[in-house]
């Protein structure tokens, strides 16, 4: 019981890519003698999912994210290695499988733009084999949750960026999959819109308990919905626990702000092993200070500087996964 | 289990048809224009051609067996062509099939549903162009078995047509542009299905050769039945046309599997 519901083994791919030298003759030359080259996009992914879980995929652009969605979600073959999704093998993409899973694409839209979006839920109604009484309430309720139901008679086009997302959403959990892979839902959105869906997505998994897979480039999704989060970098699998354990790998830190009423001097001795962020009047820095010296320090530079204002939280999940992409050295293993 | 499947194709089909519409004067366009350009270049240019001979026949057609045969060209072009999957490749280099890969419904079910609306609003246009051709003189007093024949060769050659543009549009899988192919693919088949000139007029030699062809099921033989061309081997065509599609189908369905390994899904 309780089987993982991904389970993937030393998962790769490759992508082969042409290689054109610059000008005139690089083009000839490509012309007349193609080069290729390969390059590993996703290289010895080993993860296993339990049901119910939110796991946050981060990484910076090209990590790999989003190809090791595509091989989960049985869109690409995989080169290397092994992956069972639900208990099937993604690529084989046999019908059951498809039926239990669901992506949303930030950036790509699913539905049809050129008809409104009750059309394109009632085409998904009959894809998956809806019932029409589970249909009814399943898009009552979730249009209720989203707040949307007053558009589903609107064509596509004409709804705003937040809108289509909610419809994309909306269209994604009609079947109520068991597995939902979400590649950057709140994408271009602003921050209510973006707060809306994290908030719908929060409660729609308490109630159902759906395993999600989430990347997302805005770390407040990621801290708000995934206790457990695996860092993607360069196709490689370099951290993969809770959240606690991510923001604690460059030690018990805490992130400091301080504002002062004139400038003062950067370079005082004070700000050594701090890492000051600077702004670029000078007037305000940002400091990462370990947590067992916080009371010591903190009293130091109040005492040192025109202190207008102090505030001190955690240090951002941004911050880690900035420091550990810029220093990979760090990361244990 | 079938009355499921069914009721995928029907709602697609009819979302299909939905979409066709939501651009009114696109698809008002797209139902008129074809009649347009049939009658100002090919039907033009041949009443000019005897005409300027004098009415003398060319290869045994008089002019109006000519002008005849251009009509019935014209409402075969109606029910067979649709092209609705002349945008698979594309569709693919973009990544748009993605979808198709993840829904409980194929993507070659898809598009064929998409073809079934198309071909629907074709046939609703084919039907009132028959009967303006006549109404206007083009067409003699018509056979309505001949016509019949006709119309139901006609579907049967739109699946083939069907067929024969999926699996080109599959070689979007490797090659990052096929319009170049569909191009060159669609004159020829222009050129050799005696859409434009009938295959009659062809030197001997070139007429055996394009026998051994779908070109001519394609356009020379639908036009005969409608026309009521005694000659015509109406149920060996029928079974030709067949076979091909299912030999067509075969290989789209081989060159399906050996290109959606290579599929990215770009874009996402």
């Amino acid at each position: 019981m309780n089987e993982p519901v991904i389970s993937c083994q030393a998962l790769g791919k490759d992508y082969r890519t042409s290689r054109k030298a610059p000008g005139l003759v690089g083009t000839l030359r490509a012309f007349v003698a193609p080069q290729y080259a390969s390059v590993a996009a996703v290289a010895d992914f080993d993860l296993e999912v339990r049901p119910g879980e939110i796991v946050g995929l981060l990484g910076p652009n090209g990590a790999g994210k989003t190809t090791l969605m595509k091989m989960l979600t049985g869109i690409v073959e995989p080169t290397r290695g092994s992956a069972r999704v639900l208990g099937y093998e993604p690529f084989k993409r046999p019908r059951d499988f498809r039926r239990r899973i669901a992506l949303v694409m930030g950036q790509k839209t699913q539905l049809w733009m050129d008809i409104p979006a009750y059309d394109s839920f009632q085409l998904l109604q009959r894809y998956y084999e809806v019932p029409d009484k589970d249909f009814a309430e399943r898009v009552h309720t979730l249009g209720e949750m989203l707040g949307v139901r007053h558009l589903f008679t609107t064509h596509m086009r004409r709804l705003s960026l937040g809108e289509r997302m909610k419809m994309e959403l909306m269209a994604c959990l009609l079947h109520k999959p068991d597995l939902c892979f979400l590649d950057e839902p709140t994408i271009g959105l602003d921050v209510v819109a973006q707060k809306h869906i994290r908030d719908f997505f929060r409660d729609y998994q308490r109630e159902n308990q759906t395993t999600i897979i989430l990347t997302s480039h805005y770390m407040a999704d990621i801290e708000a919905l995934c206790p457990r989060i695996v860092l993607v970098l360069g196709g490689r699998k370099r951290f993969d626990g809770t959240i606690g354990e991510f923001e604690g790998i460059l030690g018990k830190e805490k992130f400091v702000s301080l504002v002062f009423s004139d400038r003062v001097d950067q370079n005082h001795p004070l700000w050594t092993d701090l890492n000051p962020q600077w702004d670029e009047s000078g007037m305000s820095v940002e400091l990462q200070i370990r947590e067992d010296a916080l009371r010591e320090r903190s009293i130091q530079l109040l005492s040192a500087f025109p202190v207008v204002d102090y505030s001190t939280e955690k240090l951002p999940i941004e911050r880690v996964l900035k420091a550990l992409v810029t220093n990979p050295h760090l990361l244990p293993g | 289990m079938l009355k499921a499947e069914l009721r995928k194709w029907q709602k697609t089909t009819s979302v299909s048809i939905s979409r066709y519409m939501a651009f009114k004067v696109d698809f008002l366009l797209m139902l008129v224009a074809p009649s347009f350009v049939f009658v100002a270049i090919n039907y033009s240019i041949w009443r000019s051609i005897f005409q300027s001979r004098g009415g003398e026949s060319i290869s045994g057609f008089s002019m109006d067996q000519m002008l005849q045969y251009q009509c019935w060209s014209f409402i075969v072009a109606l029910l067979t062509r649709s092209h609705r999957t002349w945008n698979l490749s594309e569709h693919i280099r973009l990544g748009r099939i993605t979808s198709f890969l993840l829904y409980p419904f194929d993507a070659w079910k898809f598009y064929a549903s998409e073809f079934v609306a198309f071909q629907l609003l074709q046939f609703c246009t084919a039907l009132p162009s028959i009967i303006a051709l006549r109404a206007f003189g083009f067409l003699p007093q018509l056979d309505l078995m001949a016509c019949a024949l006709g119309i139901l060769f006609s579907l049967l050659v739109s699946v083939l047509w069907f067929v024969c543009d999926f699996t080109l549009g599959l070689a979007g899988f490797w090659l990052e542009e096929v319009w170049v192919f569909r191009v060159i693919f669609g004159l020829f088949a222009v050129l050799l299905s005696g859409a434009f000139i009938p295959i009659e007029l062809f030197p001997p030699v070139l007429q055996t050769v394009i026998g051994y062809t779908p070109f001519p099921l394609i356009t020379s033989v639908p036009v005969h039945i409608f026309l009521g061309t005694k000659s015509v081997p109406i149920g060996w065509s029928m079974g030709m046309v067949c076979a091909w599609t299912a030999a067509l189908a075969v290989v789209s369905g081989v060159v399906w599997r050996r290109g959606i390994r290579l599929y990215t899904a770009a874009g996402i």
